[in-house]
């Protein structure tokens, strides 16, 4: 059966009043209004709101929305020895920002930073939920690095770190570690690297490991990318439509998550079109090897329209499912 | 003509007062007029100090926009808001969207200018949002590509620096931050500024800042300004080892502190900043200011970092006007 997904982000405030208004929530516990205590909660019951908007959408594979993340990277460089967020730049083209990580000596682990948001998500909802890692050629591509001086040495000891992270990550439960790596698409010539530091991460893992690309186009290195050692690939087709036939005419040998919505605008892509796209990959791969999702984290969007979105893939998704299932009737 | 004249960017943070009034407009408990009258005492506020400062050149301190772009979307057929979207960390925004052509009904910015200037001897800054920052900070229903909204924006921002220009702004600031988001756009966004400022009579000027700086430069050098308002101070001053490069050919307005830092930079912190930059620069070439608009900080913080910056351009202007002239350049 065709599935759903989303890419990982989600709005985490509203122009809609919401039971918990974390936006207020945080302006509160920087004037020291409220306690850490009760930030603490108001993270937690927006983790579960999140989790809750995914399923009653009809998301099938669900993430915790990252909500404590102010971006992809700092979450993980908190939890590194010899890391520090820097100073906010422009996240790859959007109006968005990101601290990028300074590196001052050697990195090591210091222990799990997405995993009790990980347990809280997974705790609010019977379906599965997957976990969201930055990739180790996009942290070391968006880093200052002042203590290596040497990209691939840099991508390698970020990729050890975030082994750990995987290891604890697949203790607490994850079905699915998807690696983030927006960057790699611009990175052609170091792809061989990339493939290396990616086994490096899934290193001994049980559970399914995955590699999210987005953002940047990936045609130019497509023909490595399929063959790294991961089981779930994400592609953009929204916004790079010519990935599709890029995908079918050479699909990799796993689960591939088409990025068939735009969470970068607001225009709402019509049913039939999503549907249209999700069955010629469903002929070609075979349902069960084929996701629905938007093309990047939600978060680009405003909360009402994220989750009209989310709604819509959804009904894409039950539209081909529903099809499918009549032929198999016939 | 002074030497190292001081301005700043464009936005002051907003009074307590005008927080809370723009929240009742918002919630319909307070007229448009009311607030009105409160936007006039905050801009009276913004403009005495900086008369006490002791700044060059002034601005209205924006007292009436929530933000750069949604302050013409609000304004401008074609247009709508869509709602918050993150931008980093706590901070939201709400995007604007275009729904339909674009068109100018009245003037934007003018009353504001007329009445800021109406207070003062001294030149207030004429301030716009660019073509290209409109578009990259907009989702786009309605044209069918970046370039055709690019152009689109161009032809109503320049009407408003006529405008401008007719009710006596001397400098009128065509602000671009997002100008070094796609390097392979910059010949679009020059385009687009010659379509504003191809014979105006005031001197124009355009910001722009997180900026990559070195993915566009010297390219950006073709912009059609006559100054370049660049922050270097978040960077470190890494601006200026580019300048060393490739030399800059335009008037600067050198950002010295940083706009997004609680810490205020010392005398001494700014006159080291302003010394490596005439390492690079002629004195005559370059103005004195902060990073980027002040309207994240407090109002304390804000006048703290002015005061620095003009203390700091004194001090440095005293130093050149000791040192006998160098012989005339080779």
């Amino acid at each position: 059966m065709l599935r759903s997904t989303l890419a990982g982000s989600y709005p985490r405030v509203s122009d809609a009043p919401l039971p918990v208004n974390l936006r207020q929530m945080l302006h509160k516990h920087d004037r020291r209004e409220i306690s850490d205590a009760e930030l603490e909660h108001a993270y937690e019951a927006t983790i579960t709101r999140i989790v809750n908007e995914q399923e009653s959408a009809g998301i099938d594979l669900l993430t915790d929305g990252q909500i404590r993340w102010d971006d992809l990277l700092t979450p993980i460089t908190r939890q590194l020895d010899g890391a520090k967020p820097g100073g906010l730049l422009r996240y790859f083209d959007n109006n968005v920002y990101y601290r990028h990580p300074v590196i001052q000596g050697p990195i090591r682990w210091r222990g799990p930073a997405t995993v009790d948001d990980y347990r809280t998500a997974a705790g609010a909802t019977r379906r599965p939920v997957k976990a969201v890692l930055p990739g180790p050629i996009t942290y070391a591509v968006l880093a200052e690095d002042r203590a290596y001086k040497n990209f691939e040495m840099l991508a390698r000891a970020v990729s050890e770190a975030l082994h750990q992270e995987a290891l604890a990550l697949q203790e607490a439960g994850a079905p699915l570690i998807q690696i983030d790596e927006p960057a790699l698409g611009g990175q052609p010539a170091r792809l061989a690297l990339a493939r290396a530091c990616m086994e490096t991460i899934a290193r001994g893992l049980k559970t399914k490991v995955g590699i999210a690309t987005y953002f940047k186009p990936v045609q130019e290195i497509w023909t490595g990318l399929r063959a790294f050692p991961v089981q779930v690939w994400q592609v953009d087709v929204a916004d790079r439509p010519a990935q599709l036939d890029m995908v079918l005419n050479a699909p990799p040998d796993g689960e591939v998550v088409f990025g068939c919505m735009d969470a970068r605008n607001t225009r709402l892509e019509e049913r039939d079109t999503l549907a249209r796209t999700l069955e010629r990959a469903t002929d070609r791969l075979g349902a069960d090897r084929v996701w629905a999702s938007p093309n990047a984290g939600l978060e680009f969007l405003p909360h009402a329209t994220a989750q009209k979105k989310m709604a819509r893939l959804a009904e894409a998704v039950g539209a081909v499912n529903g099809r499918t299932a009549g032929t198999a009737a016939r | 003509m002074k030497l190292l004249q001081t301005t700043s960017v464009g936005s002051f943070p907003k009074p307590d007062y005008l927080v809370s009034a723009r929240n009742l407009y918002a919630k319909s408990q307070l007229s448009r007029e009311e607030l009105g009258e409160l936007e006039k005492k905050a801009t009276r506020e913004v403009i005495a100090l900086q008369e006490r400062l002791g700044l060059d050149i002034l601005v209205d301190g924006e007292m009436e926009r929530g933000d750069m772009t949604a302050f013409f979307a609000e304004q401008l057929e074609g247009m709508g808001i869509s709602g918050l979207v993150r931008s980093y960390g706590n901070r939201y925004y709400r995007k604007p969207i275009v729904v339909g052509p674009i068109r100018r009904v009245k003037p934007m910015t003018v009353p504001m200018y007329q009445f800021a200037q109406s207070l003062t001897e001294k030149p207030v800054k004429g301030m716009l949002t660019g073509p290209y920052t409109m578009t990259d900070w907009s989702f786009n229903e309605h044209y069918p590509s970046r370039r055709d909204t690019i152009l689109a924006f161009a032809q109503v921002i320049r009407e408003e620096a006529e405008d401008l220009q007719r009710a006596g702004a001397r400098y009128i600031q065509i602000d671009e931050p997002a100008l070094s988001t796609r390097p392979d756009e910059l010949p679009v966004a020059i385009e687009a500024m010659h379509i504003v400022t191809d014979g105006l009579k005031a001197k124009t000027i355009s910001h722009m800042c997180y900026g990559d700086f070195d993915t566009i430069y010297p390219g950006l050098l073709e912009l059609p300004v006559q100054q370049l308002d660049l922050e270097a101070a978040n960077n470190d001053f890494a601006l200026i080892e580019l300048i060393r490069k490739h030399p800059f050919t335009k008037e600067i307005a050198l950002g010295v502190v940083d706009s997004h830092d609680h810490r205020i930079e010392t005398k001494d912190e700014v006159v080291a900043g302003i010394h490596r930059a005439l390492e690079v620069l002629r004195p005559e070439q370059v103005w004195i200011d902060p990073d980027c608009g002040l309207k994240t900080r407090s109002w304390q913080e804000a006048e703290r970092k002015l005061a620095v910056i003009v203390e700091a351009a004194n001090q440095v202007r005293e130093e050149l006007s000791k040192k006998p002239k160098p012989a005339k350049a080779r």
